[in-house]
């Protein structure tokens, strides 16, 4: 194919699939500076000459936003602390050591990624109300305190460091431990950078679990509370629910363009292999 | 050099579950513990603590926190009450997380309970009656009549009434006026079907907009003088040629073209909230509690708003919805008292004018129409005392058998399979008859 039509077809395309991706975005900015009125006009515009500013303000007061979104950040940082100490050494276990029922174990972790949280709520509501850990962080971190995919995807990581690095290592009496922070860990950041990312998308936009396991807005997180402005009875105020939800994603998209980089690394790495 | 790693793994957890044991106890503090408490002495000092539940955001957990904040601030002052009210998502999922709190033994004192849930907590004997109460305190007289059929059973009492709404008929009375119409409104099926031609013929929309919802179909049956199910709730009357003839009524209307049937999906309301913004149809069959919606678009996109009854056929008639306050069962006795307290308050005549103006579902209590809050409502928006009136002479209750929730997706299929899908109407009718049947005797 010549050079220019080639080129053409790539730009094409390229805008495709960023109008699939940016289009759902932009709409749900639009609606959220849109009039209740306007939000149901056909045939829809695609641009507010009078944005309506104020249902941002509106819809953080419709609900109780700043005490929901201290929760969402302690049980993401919760989340994201426990799944570091749990992940990173089950991965290298599973990774570099070799111990009887390692495959049985592995094979179990795997499994785990097989069963939806709605399988598993109403034991886990139980057993946590038997502990008395209804409406606690523990309650919306401790299920979430490990995760079968990143101990695989750190796993893959970790199996792909040159033999010859760990035993440099070991020659100058480097601990375990040592070879994990020092060696394993610096190879491994663009995987661990994507990981902590995808599980801060997952933890911070999970609605199920906070509004389950939580009978008061003592712990419950931000989905939750944007939830409210969806559940009415009798007509939802869209331009609200909207800005609810833009200032919803926006730590998520913020994160991501921080770090986008290191994923790309991350999957062109694993692609060079 | 494998021991010093396991020494210090096992350091990391342990501070793991330190740092958890540390925030389980933050957060388990007085206010969390509340909830867990209904069955333990939760008296601190001389206060007794209240878990209220309720659902919906929007208007109706403003109605539900400012209530409740006002009933603490003055009766629950007095008498050492306190209630904290909780929200729980939509009715649906209340009753869920009462089921799921029921087994945990973690129930609120009070709750609200949507209107067709209340057979689920009936049949396993988790309301605990009130007849006591209401007896001593409540003149029931006040109570428009058909509220109470959602809530008292062969005379007992298992709950009040308390966010209650009615369908009604809007209005686009500009539109009304523009095709030569009386912007009163259609009063017989007749004239209906007679305003939604003249639309159509004058205008080129859809005269009505509306989507297959068995709480519609239950206010139809009730015009036509039958009800959704039998009196003891073993069977439907879904195979009654009467229904035949509604079903055959608007299918002939929307197969002319004078009106707009959306699907049941999504309730369907995204498609007559759309028609009637852009004003492609003129009238629309709706909750009373969407009123405050429909002002605020209407106002925004320049056309005035009406609502009348749902016409009549033999009679007029419309099904409540909507939720009742409940006390359960596993209220401890000492605690009773003041959680009668509370449900007292909160549909009373005062608060139920509030609640109404408030959220748009009609007053519980005729009283409630004296109130300035009410009268200074009507005086300016008169579309909000139609709901009113339709409800006192009216209304009526809802189906009670647990079942009918599960039934209500059955009657909906067969309302789209007819209007949207073509369906033969008396076979498919019969088909869905024999199918509620059998989950009703479940």
């Amino acid at each position: 194919m010549p050079k220019p039509i080639r080129s053409t077809a790539r730009w094409i395309v390229s805008i495709a699939i960023l109008l699939v991706f940016f289009v759902p975005v932009y709409w749900m900015f639009l609606t959220a500076i849109k009039t209740l009125g306007q939000c149901y006009q056909t045939p829809p515009s695609f641009w507010v000459s009078s944005p309506v500013w104020e249902n941002f303000v509106n819809a953080i007061n419709a609900i109780p936003f700043w005490s929901m979104l201290k929760n969402s950040i302690i049980v993401t940082l919760g989340v994201l602390l426990c799944q570091c100490i749990t992940v990173i050494p089950a991965a290298y276990a599973f990774a570099r050591l070799r111990f009887k029922g390692q495959n049985v174990l592995f094979g179990i972790t795997l499994a785990t990624m097989m069963i939806p949280a709605q399988l598993i709520f109403l034991p886990v509501f139980l057993m946590f109300s038997n502990m008395g850990l209804i409406n606690s962080y523990a309650s919306l971190i401790l299920p979430h305190a490990t995760s079968a995919f990143a101990i695989f995807m750190l796993r893959q990581t970790f199996k792909q460091v040159p033999e010859e690095l760990i035993e440099a290592a070991r020659l100058d009496k480097a601990s375990q431990w040592k070879i994990i922070t020092r060696v394993m860990l610096p190879i491994a950041r663009p995987t661990l950078v994507t990981l902590a990312l995808l599980t801060l998308i997952t933890t911070w936009s999970d609605y199920f679990w906070p509004f389950v396991m939580t009978t008061n807005n003592d712990v419950r997180t931000l989905p939750v509370g944007i939830s409210m402005l969806r559940i009415v009875d009798g007509g939802v105020q869209y331009p609200l629910l909207m800005a609810g939800n833009m200032i919803l994603v926006l730590p998520v998209l913020i994160a991501f363009f921080v770090a986008h980089k290191h994923i790309i690394k991350a999957f062109t790495y694993m692609g060079d292999k | 050099m494998k021991t010093a790693f396991l020494k210090r793994m096992i350091a990391v957890m342990l501070a793991a579950i330190l740092v958890f044991s540390l925030a389980s106890c933050a957060s388990g503090q007085p206010a969390s513990q509340g909830s867990q408490n209904s069955t333990g002495t939760s008296q601190n000092g001389d206060t007794i603590e209240l878990t209220f539940w309720y659902s919906f955001g929007g208007a109706n957990q403003v109605a539900n926190e400012t209530l409740t904040q006002q009933f603490n601030d003055t009766i629950g002052k007095e008498k050492g009450i306190h209630v904290t009210a909780e929200y729980q998502g939509s009715y649906n999922e209340t009753t869920a997380k009462l089921q799921a709190a029921a087994v945990a033994g973690t129930m609120p004192d009070v709750s609200v309970v949507g209107t067709t849930s209340m057979g689920i907590f009936l049949e396993n004997g988790q309301l605990a009656p009130l007849n006591t109460y209401v007896e001593r305190d409540l003149d029931t007289s006040d109570f428009f009549e058909g509220l109470l059929k959602n809530t008292v059973k062969d005379g007992t009492w298992y709950g009040v009434p308390y966010l209650c709404s009615t369908p009604i008929l809007y209005l686009n009375t500009t539109l009304l006026e523009k095709a030569g119409l009386d912007p009163a409104g259609p009063k017989t099926w007749d004239e209906l079907a007679e305003y939604c031609k003249t639309i159509h013929d004058e205008l080129g929309i859809y005269g009505l907009s509306t989507y297959s919802y068995e709480w519609f179909l239950e206010a139809f049956m009730l015009e036509y003088g039958i009800t959704m199910l039998n009196e003891d709730e073993t069977a439907c009357n879904l195979a009654a040629p009467e229904v035949v003839e509604i079903m055959q009524y608007f299918k002939d209307l929307k197969d002319a073209g004078y009106i707009n049937w959306a699907p049941s999906a999504d309730e369907g309301t995204g498609q007559i909230t759309a028609d009637y913004t852009n004003q492609t149809c003129a009238m629309w069959f709706s909750s009373t509690s969407g009123l405050s919606t429909v002002l605020q678009v209407a106002e925004e996109n320049g056309f005035e708003v009406g609502t009348c009854y749902i016409p009549a056929k033999e009679t007029y008639g419309v099904p409540i919805g909507g939720c009742s306050l409940v006390m359960f069962e596993s209220v401890p006795e000492e605690k009773r008292e003041a959680a009668w307290e509370f449900i007292k308050f909160m549909t009373d005549t005062e608060q139920t004018a509030y609640a109404s103006k408030t959220t748009g579902y009609v007053p519980l209590r005729a009283s409630a129409e004296e109130t300035d809050t009410l009268k200074e409502l009507y005086a300016e928006f008169p579309q909000y005392k139609v709901a009113l009136d339709q409800l006192r002479d009216y209304s009526t209750g809802r189906p009670l058998n647990p079942n009918y929730v599960e039934c209500s997706y059955e009657i909906m299929a067969a309302m789209d399979a007819i209007m949207v899908n073509d369906a033969d109407i008396a076979t498919t009718l019969q088909q869905t008859a024999q199918k509620v049947d059998a989950i009703l005797n479940q």
